[in-house]
């Protein structure tokens, strides 16, 4: 009982996320001209698909209430915070890096950081893999590819 | 032009030296991502397009289309070896490929999976080269209307076949067309949901939506789960990779039956590999004289889904190039690549660019054939790639992905955005969502906006043009019959369930 309580919940969390979406949507659209049938205007077009997505989300949670009872394939599990932790991270640290400082460093952040995730890996084995990656990069997007990025800049 | 002077026009072009190159690296990144399991050719496909910008067109495209194909072969590997599949195309190859490889007969599993791919790749390339120049002649008629109700069918199969929720996939596509209104609308100039944001007027790039979907939401579910794999020690020799003559014979039929549902499934826009594969396995399982012995190692269930993706992989691209309509989300990447390069996907792509088309058709047979010669001889290495762990392979992941994502215009905020895709994209898959939907409708928006804008300005506002014209009526008509077909099909599935 408790897992059929938790799938329509599930879906019920779905369908808003939907709806409100499709809410915001509408009241997003309605702010531009909606123009006439003859020459619609540029909010017409977003306004039916905002009022289509609240529609779906409505189906949504009518195919929840229709499938209690039935059993469903699990979705996966969500990450841990750690993973989610470090590898945003990772990501947010090559942004950062990357204008100020080059490609190499931020590669290496990025890969140092975001290895930290997983945990399996020996410090030296993080410190190795940051610099592998670094120089493939560096060799095949700088040298090879000939893309205009800075490998390190100050 | 008659047939063969189309053939050596495609041939001149796909064996010239730089093609060739393209094609060759495509299609083993392609086996190499196939056999891989965590990264898939979506991901790869939206990771590496920023890096064909600098690359001429065709190449790309061959390049890319490699890679959709090449992972096709590849995710069967890991599939018979580890009943792990290298990409959701071979989930349902694992069902028999991996008992035959556990009771001793992984070698004439992975053999039989090489060839039945090879065939549903040549089935296909055949399908692709007859029937795109025909539907692209048809299609040269067709006006806005015509094209307003196929994006519509398209975006609406993609959404109602499959297994995922209807609800589900149906938003997901309406949330694609909604962020592809993101930025300048080019009717109006309004910029229209950018927050006033500078950096959101060209709207969101199919870049970075791909990668943080598709690229970025993988890693995170996969990191940290998918611990080091034992793969199989035993040396695979050619010997023990040869099928007795029986079961070459048994498996004649299932691979025709299996490339003939993948074409189909994959010329039909927004359905795929993956869902063909499924498809095949169960018509494979109800026409069997013995279906108990599906599950135990069948050599019917690896030929009919092997052969049904393969062809499917190839066939998407038939609605791509004749009518500018994707038939499934990884084509729709690369109709992206083509747009940025310029070329405008339709009907007259064939006319315009027959060089980039013919060129593209040979070089899928240079690559069919280049697979199987990376396959059967190299296995041993593919087994050792295996190997590589996740931990070590998804940080380069990252690293390609914010490469890839910073060198479309320099840009700080596309990072910052992919990050905050891959993170909602994560959610969105433990809500059930299927991300694949969201990006057809993203790339299909813009078309569908132009063209319902332009259908309504002919027609003078008179929204009937839709279904009066006969071919926009007749895709109009279909369209209902697949809706209702379809929710009538679940709301008898769901009252057989409660009795």
């Amino acid at each position: 009982m408790f897992s059929l309580a938790r799938s329509l919940g599930q879906d019920s969390v779905a369908a808003l996320a939907v709806i409100a979406l499709g809410a915001y949507g509408v009241v997003e659209s309605l702010g531009y001209p909606l123009g006439g049938l003859r020459n619609i205007g540029p909010g017409a077009f977003p306004l039916i698909v905002s009022v289509l997505l609240v529609l779906s989300g409505a189906l949504i949670l009518a195919e929840g209430v229709a499938a209690l009872g039935r059993e469903r394939e699990a979705p996966p599990d969500l990450a841990s915070a750690r993973v989610m932790i470090f590898i945003v991270a990772g990501l947010l640290a090559f942004a950062f890096l990357m204008p100020r400082f080059g490609l190499a460093p931020a590669i290496a952040a990025c890969v140092a950081l975001s290895a930290l995730a997983d945990g399996s890996l020996k410090p030296w084995q993080v410190a190795v893999l940051a610099a592998a990656i670094a120089c493939f990069c560096a060799v095949v997007f700088v040298v090879l590819l000939n893309l205009p990025l800075d490998l390190v800049t100050w | 032009m008659s047939f063969f002077e189309n053939i050596s026009l495609g041939l001149s072009v796909a064996l010239s030296f730089s093609t060739l190159g393209y094609c060759i690296i495509g299609v083993t990144v392609g086996m190499f991502i196939g056999v891989l399991p965590g990264l898939g050719p979506l991901a790869t496909v939206g990771m590496l397009l920023p890096l064909t910008f600098y690359v001429p067109q065709t190449d790309a495209i061959v390049m890319l289309a490699g890679i959709y194909y090449g992972s096709m072969y590849g995710g069967s590997t890991a599939a018979i070896l580890l009943n792990l599949p290298g990409t959701a195309g071979a989930a349902v190859t694992c069902l028999d490929g991996n008992p035959l490889a556990k009771s001793g007969r992984a070698g004439v599993a992975l053999f039989t999976a090489t060839l039945s791919s090879f065939f549903g790749g040549m089935f296909g390339l055949i399908i692709v080269a007859s029937f795109t120049p025909i539907l692209a002649r048809i299609a040269l008629s067709f006006g806005s209307q015509e094209y307003a109700a196929l994006i519509v069918l398209g975006l609406l199969s993609a959404a109602m076949v499959g297994n995922a929720s209807k609800g589900r996939s149906l938003a997901m596509a309406l949330v694609g067309l909604l962020i592809s209104m993101v930025g300048i609308d080019p009717n109006s100039g309004a910029n229209r949901m950018t927050f006033g944001m500078l950096s959101l007027a060209d709207g969101l790039n199919l870049v970075v939506v791909t990668t943080g979907l598709f690229g970025i939401a993988e890693v995170l579910s996969n990191a940290g789960r998918i611990g080091s794999r034992d793969a199989l020690s035993t040396r695979i020799r050619f010997r023990d990779m040869l099928p007795t003559a029986r079961e070459a014979r048994t498996a004649i039929a299932p691979a025709l039956r299996g490339s003939s549902i993948g074409a189909v499934l994959g010329i039909l826009p927004g359905t795929g590999a993956a869902l063909s594969t499924f498809v095949a396995y169960a018509v494979e399982k109800r026409v069997s004289r013995t279906p108990e012995r599906f599950g135990q190692g069948a050599i019917e269930g690896v030929v009919a889904p092997e052969s049904a993706n393969n062809s499917a992989a190839q066939t998407a691209f038939v609605p791509t190039l004749s009518l500018g309509i994707p038939g499934d989300a990884i084509v729709a990447i690369m109709l992206g690549a083509l747009i940025i390069h310029g070329i405008v996907p339709g009907p007259q792509l064939l006319r315009d660019h027959p060089d980039l088309f013919w060129g593209l058709v040979a070089s899928f047979l240079i690559g069919n054939v280049i697979l199987l010669f990376l396959n059967l001889p190299l296995i041993s290495i593919w087994v050792r790639i295996l190997r590589i762990p996740y931990s070590v392979l998804y940080p380069a992941i990252l690293a390609f992905i914010c490469v890839g994502v910073y060198s479309i215009r320099n840009s700080v905020f596309d990072v910052v955005a992919a990050t905050m895709f891959g993170v909602v994209g994560h959610f969105m898959r433990r809500l059930g969502f299927p991300p694949a939907p969201l990006l057809l409708g993203l790339v299909l928006g813009p078309f569908l906006e132009q063209n319902f804008r332009r259908s309504l300005m002919l027609s003078r506002g008179d929204i009937m043009t839709f279904v009066e014209r006969p071919i926009s009526g007749g895709i109009v008509a279909v369209t209902v019959l697949v809706v209702v077909y379809m929710f009538w099909s679940d709301f008898r599935r769901s009252r057989r369930s409660k009795v």
